[in-house]
């Protein structure tokens, strides 16, 4: 058995070096060379890093500036948004929120107002956020950078969920949301508000075809088996159907599971009506 | 029927409440960020930073602890363990049993067995690194309720007190009830989460003692402690209470004090010590969580007969004021609203390994409160009668005893209180109904007493005095941690006096000020109202005397008033208090007093003065996930005069919100002893968005003159929000949750059964 | 000193005046602000973004100071309650929150002005409820926020909000005691 290196961690935050690069093919190489990880809004890494009291030796800082990383482009149908755009303006994009109406109040649950100016789209992507279940739905596609050079890989083959290993570097994520196709989606919290997600789930409805996928406690996936149930009986399934999806896939606790295909159900009627 | 255009009710912070709202300098300078905290780096030559060494195991032997490498640092001045306390190695309000630096055991993770002063924060953690301990691992207690058999964590096992509170003859009243209901019930490990977390710095003197500024609620309490610990006497230590960022009874105990105190006198410098959120969720007190059997029966008309409960608090690993919180949580236990015949109240406090459990507001009585009311509702709901009306027949009226015999001065009947919450808009359904949300409306009753109770020493002082600039200067101990204290003297010197608020300094929370008691137990009003009743008229009346003298006026012809004295007729300030303090040299007075108790000739039992709560509230279930929205609290408080409106609303709703906080989401789970959370991503409070839309009435129409016009309301709001708002509950859903906090899954899980009865 | 990787010299603008300093460049700027800046306004509750204690300005739009690394400050401009006296949206602000008593120990209210400085400044006329949505980082354990949903009400006024306590026949909102 080969043990993988492991990473190189000191114990205070002044003791961390930032590698910078001017590029994202410079950034991968280096974070490669130095087994450092890749930082965008660093929202993400630092509470994680700060509870275990271990940071990495070395970070690698993405950029906003390098072409295509931030912001959001509309071509016809499709989305181009940079990995680097923070959340904040997710929300107030006026691209997205024409196509997007439910997207700003779902915001209003993401973090708070002060983190997503600093969180990113591809950060949130790469941790399995919020977002995630909402870019699945849409089938998101991902431009990546790695050791294959820049290709396009869907965002439900990403590494770092598959296999929990280092992913490639991100540039932007691709969506297509057609005209009248409607997206609703939720999140379950602990609270009202600024919680850590235990459930959200999306649906989306693109012409017969009906999609949901959830993200939380029990990571982000698109429930296949609820989509092709969902095909043959006209777009409708009870929250007993959405909990059993979850539970086929071990999704969660059984608590969180109930709640879960209730929610799926009462979306999935809204998606109709 | 009470008529209720009679009742002297008024809405706090409503437009016709205004013109007696008032708001002083001191909010001013908080909304600036001007005001300094016990946790800013002060401006100190010589400054050292602390850190502690906390073992991380729930129970274990020290094996071994070498400190050697540690001490070879780089910027280290001091290493300190048990070795190198002075004095008593231990402290606790009640009982000294918690080591300031553990020896040769620990028995809770946060267990201090190290500590460290260097140049810089990075050089003191360093060196905690390079501390090497070893340790044995001890069978853990993790459950209150077998510890009595386990392994004992302190010499006499780990029953650390057991109380009985009896009346009547509980068996004879049992069987001629027609209804018994018997439950159980569980409250969290809440925690405190004040947003300063503990901190503070010592500052040797020189000349072998020290002054500390730190976060606290009782300047001399610690002092004697802090004293004991480091081998002093208690006149060379000083203990300077700062601006504190909220406390609610965490800070009672000692935090800080003795590891930065011991540095300091090691290394002869100032040391910073402040723990950071995760040491502090880790090491800091808690609430004690109880588990309870109740059992209460009533005869068919409804009238209480008899009441049982058998309560077990989990006081984790050291006593800190637990025996003290296990008395007050026994005597709400006991009903003290109801006529009850008889009642037989019996409570145990056992040590674990599960973190250590304090004083938290509320102090034990909202986890009794949270059964007894909850009992009310069952009971009413097996007759057939309303919440209300089954309460209506059982409250005591003022002039009958106490629920332990004793003299008890309540301010209004508790009847009346029933009475508005029964009309409160609350109940009204709401318009508009969304299918997915289930909504209903529920109450329940508190009382509360003030003061330290059952005849425990209970004086407090404060003093007056010109300062050669003029400045009218009042000295308390109390301590300021948010609770508007220093806004309610200004507010009640510059009416008594009067003068204006800007003539006043108070000076609060020093050890070498007056001794006021500690901050705790909703005294401090009371202690306050107590002094300036006694010194204000006399101390004004020396200072017209001189003004008359150099006026050659009649003294009775002159009063205090804004920046000096005045004459009455015509209105003309005659000379400034800047002039008067020239003339005078300072003017001090002092009075020093006991805390009101019931007059007679018997040893006090249980509280004298006694406020009231009755809590309704307004939820709403979410059909889909069991998540519960608490959309409305109406308060109805009899509590005396209120003399600082925003101070008394703010405590009523910040409280109230703490309790909806243990309601719903806040518990600390310990697994094999510890803490399953450490920071505030884990441990959720309530943020603007769960917090309900709130009103407070207050009903009192307590003469100024009266013998106790004022009672501390700074535990009252907490008092009846959680049973209050379970009622709610199972109004809208029909489901009786009886473990807090509520769990989502488990109510939806009812809620199925509720839908689909197999 | 111990060994650190290394130091980055940096240089914004704080409180509208230039500041270059030499710290290492994971420094958080709560750190920066406490140490090198000199503030206290800017407090720690969590240092992870949970509480909002340390809420300041970065351009103008508010953030946890706590999660900002100096890496990312390089021109940047920070501002603190401190700087901000003769803002007006600061001054409506900080008079609503005193007027209403919206604080009780204090510790979280600079985070608060400054989260609620962001929203008026950067949102076109926002409601109570974008008001409130603004304060959702900001955690406030003494108060119960009730304060706060007063001066709310104090600096969007417009319609008495839908009131649980107000009789539909009442037209005073709160309704009649
Ligand atoms: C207080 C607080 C509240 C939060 N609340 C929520 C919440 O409600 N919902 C939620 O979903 N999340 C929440 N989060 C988690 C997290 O902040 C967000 O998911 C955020 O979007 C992460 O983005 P970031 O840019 O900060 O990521 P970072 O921390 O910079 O990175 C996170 C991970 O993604 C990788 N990464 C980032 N960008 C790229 C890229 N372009 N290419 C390849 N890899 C990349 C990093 O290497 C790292 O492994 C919260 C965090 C905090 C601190
Ligand atoms: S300290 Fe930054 S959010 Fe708590
Ligand atoms: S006023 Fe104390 S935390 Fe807000």
């Amino acid at each position: 058995m080969t043990t993988a290196p492991l990473p190189l961690t000191v114990t205070e935050r002044s003791q961390m070096r930032v590698l910078s690069a001017d590029g994202p093919e410079a950034a991968w190489q280096l974070a490669r060379r130095h087994r450092a990880p890749l930082v965008a809004g660093a929202t993400g890494v630092q509470p994680v890093w700060e509870r275990q009291a271990r940071w990495p030796a070395c970070v690698v800082p993405l950029s906003a500036d390098w072409p295509g990383f931030a912001g959001v482009t509309v071509t016809g149908d499709r989305l181009d948004i940079g990995a680097l755009t923070p959340l904040a303006s997710l929300a107030g994009a006026p691209a997205l929120a024409r196509r997007l109406p439910s997207l700003a109040p779902f915001m209003d649950r993401v973090a708070s107002p002060g983190v997503r100016q600093l969180a990113t789209l591809g950060g949130n992507l790469v941790a399995g956020g919020d977002l995630s279940a909402l870019a699945l739905v849409l089938e998101a596609e991902l431009r990546v950078f790695s050791g294959a050079g820049w290709h396009h890989l869907p965002l439900s083959a990403w590494p770092g969920w598959v296999r929990r290993e280092p992913g490639a570097l991100i540039r932007s994520v691709h969506l297509s949301i057609p005209r009248g196709c409607p997206v609703v989606l939720e999140k379950l919290g602990h609270r009202e508000r600024f919680s850590p997600p235990r459930i959200t789930v999306a649906c989306a409805r693109l012409g017969s075809d009906v999609r949901v996928a959830v993200s939380g406690e029990g990571g982000p996936v698109r429930l296949a088996a609820l989509e092709a149930r969902l095909a043959r009986a006209g777009g409708q399934a009870s929250a007993a159907d959405g909990e059993q999806a979850l539970a086929e896939l071990d999704w969660g606790n059984p608590g969180l599971r109930a709640a879960g295909g209730r929610l799926i159900a009462h979306l999935l009627g809204r998606l109709t009506t | 029927m009470i008529p209720d255009t009679d009742l002297p009710v008024q809405t706090l912070g409503t437009d016709r409440q205004r013109e007696h709202w008032w708001v002083g300098p001191e909010t001013a300078r908080r909304v600036a960020g001007r005001t300094a905290y016990a946790t800013d780096v002060p401006p100190l030559d010589g400054l050292l930073h602390g850190a502690v060494l906390r073992c991380g195991v729930a129970h274990a032997r020290v094996v071994s602890l070498d400190v050697r490498g540690a001490r070879a640092m780089p910027g280290v001045r001091a290493v300190v363990t048990a070795e190198d306390v002075p004095g008593t190695n231990g402290f606790g309000i009640v009982l000294r049993d918690q080591p300031v630096l553990c020896r040769d055991r620990v028995r809770f993770e946060g267990d201090a067995v190290a500590a460290v002063a260097a140049d810089t924060p990075e050089q003191a953690r360093a060196a905690l690194a390079a501390i090497e301990v070893t340790y044995e691992p001890l069978p853990i207690v993790g459950d209150a309720l077998s510890a009595a058999e386990a392994w004992p964590l302190h010499e006499g096992g780990n029953l650390l007190a057991e109380h009985t509170l009896r009346r009547g003859e509980l068996d004879a009243a049992l069987a001629r009830c027609a209804l018994v209901v018997e439950q159980d019930y569980r409250t969290p490990r809440q925690m405190h989460a004040f947003m300063e977390t503990e901190g503070g710095v010592a500052i040797p003197d020189g000349r072998g003692g020290l002054c500390v500024q730190v976060g606290c609620q009782s300047g001399h309490r610690d002092r004697l402690q802090l004293a004991d610990i480091l081998g002093l006497a208690p006149e060379q230590v000083t203990i300077r209470a700062v601006a504190t960022g909220g406390a609610f009874g965490g800070k009672d105990e000692l935090t800080v004090q003795p590891i930065a105190g011991l540095l300091a006198l090691r290394t002869g410098r100032p040391v910073r010590l402040q723990l950071d959120r995760f040491e502090s969720c880790r090491s800091g007190i808690k609430r004690h969580p109880v588990v309870a059997r109740v059992t209460t029966g009533c005869d068919r008309d409804g009238r209480l007969l008899a009441h049982r409960v058998d309560a077990v608090l989990d006081t984790g690993a050291y006593a800190s004021l637990g025996p003290a919180v296990l008395e007050n949580y026994l005597d709400h236990a006991t009903a003290p609203l109801y006529r009850i015949e008889a009642y037989q109240v019996h409570g145990r406090l056992l040590y674990t390994n599960n973190g250590v459990a304090g004083a938290f507001r509320g102090f034990g009585g909202n986890q009794a409160t949270f059964a007894v009311e909850s009992q009310m509702d069952a009971l009413a709901a097996r007759l057939g009668l309303t919440p209300v009306e089954f309460r209506r027949r059982n409250l005591r009226r003022p002039g009958e005893p106490g629920s332990r015999g004793q003299p008890v001065r309540w301010t209004r009947p508790p009847a009346e209180l029933l009475h508005l919450a029964a009309r409160s808009p609350l109940w009204r359904p709401s318009p508009g109904e969304d299918p997915r949300w289930l909504e209903g409306t529920g109450l329940a009753m508190g009382g509360q007493g003030n003061g330290l109770g059952d005849g425990l020493p209970d004086a407090g002082g404060g003093r007056l005095n010109l300062s050669p600039e003029g400045r009218i200067r009042v000295e308390f101990g109390f301590v300021d941690y948010g609770q508007n204290l220093t806004e309610l003297v200004i507010r009640r010197v510059s009416e008594a006096l009067p003068c204006a608020p800007e003539d006043i300094d108070v000076v609060l929370g020093r050890s070498d000020g007056p001794d006021s008691g500690p901050t705790s137990a909703s005294r401090s009003t009371v202690v306050v109202d107590q002094v300036l009743r006694a010194v204000l008229p006399g101390w004004a009346r020396r200072l017209c005397a001189e003004a008359a003298r150099r006026a050659g006026l009649p003294p009775e012809a002159l009063v205090c008033g804004p920046g000096g004295i005045w004459s009455r007729t015509p209105k003309r300030r005659l000379c400034r208090y800047r002039e008067l303090a020239a003339s005078l040299g300072p003017v001090p007075a002092e009075h020093r007093g006991d805390f009101p108790v019931a007059p007679g000739p018997t040893p006090p039992v249980g509280r004298f003065l006694q406020l009231l709560i009755a809590t309704v509230a307004r939820v709403a279930v979410d059909r889909l996930s069991g998540c519960v929205r608490v959309q409305a609290l109406h308060h109805i408080t009899a509590a005396g005069r209120v003399i600082h409106p925003p101070g008394y609303l703010g405590q009523i709703e910040g409280a109230a919100v703490m309790g909806l906080g243990m309601t719903l989401t806040e518990d600390m789970p310990t697994d094999d002893g510890r803490y399953r959370f450490d920071n505030l991503d884990q441990y959720l409070i309530p943020t603007l968005q769960d917090a309900p839309e709130q009103r407070v009435d207050v009903l009192d129409d307590t003469p100024a003159d009266a013998d106790y016009p004022v009672r501390g309301v700074g535990e009252l709001g907490i008092e009846a929000v959680a049973p209050a708002i379970v009622a709610a509950i199972e109004a809208a859903c029909g489901v009786r949750v009886r473990h807090l906090p509520v769990d989502p899954d488990r109510l939806l899980a009812a809620l199925r059964d509720t839908e689909h009865p197999v | 000193m111990i060994p650190t990787g290394e130091t980055q010299s940096l240089s914004f603008r704080l409180n509208g005046q230039p500041l270059a300093v030499e710290v290492p460049p994971a420094t958080s700027l709560l750190d920066l602000l406490r140490g090198p800046g000199g503030l206290t306004s800017v407090r720690a509750g969590c240092r992870i973004g949970r509480c909002g204690a340390c809420t300041v300005l970065l351009d103008g739009r508010s953030v946890p100071a706590c999660l900002v690394p100096a890496w990312r400050l390089e021109g940047r401009r920070v501002d603190t309650v401190e700087g901000l006296a003769r803002d007006p949206h600061y001054q409506a602000v900080a008079s609503a929150l005193t007027w209403e008593s919206a604080l009780q120990c204090g510790y979280c209210t600079p985070g608060i002005v400054l989260s609620l400085v962001s929203c008026l400044r950067n949102e076109t006329e926002p409601d109570r409820d974008r008001l409130a949505e603004a304060l959702a980082g900001n955690l406030c354990r003494c108060t119960g926020y009730g304060g706060l949903r007063r001066a709310l009400e104090r600096l969007a006024p417009g319609r008495p909000r839908a009131s649980h306590f107000s009789d539909p026949s009442d037209p005073t909102p709160g309704g009649s005691s």
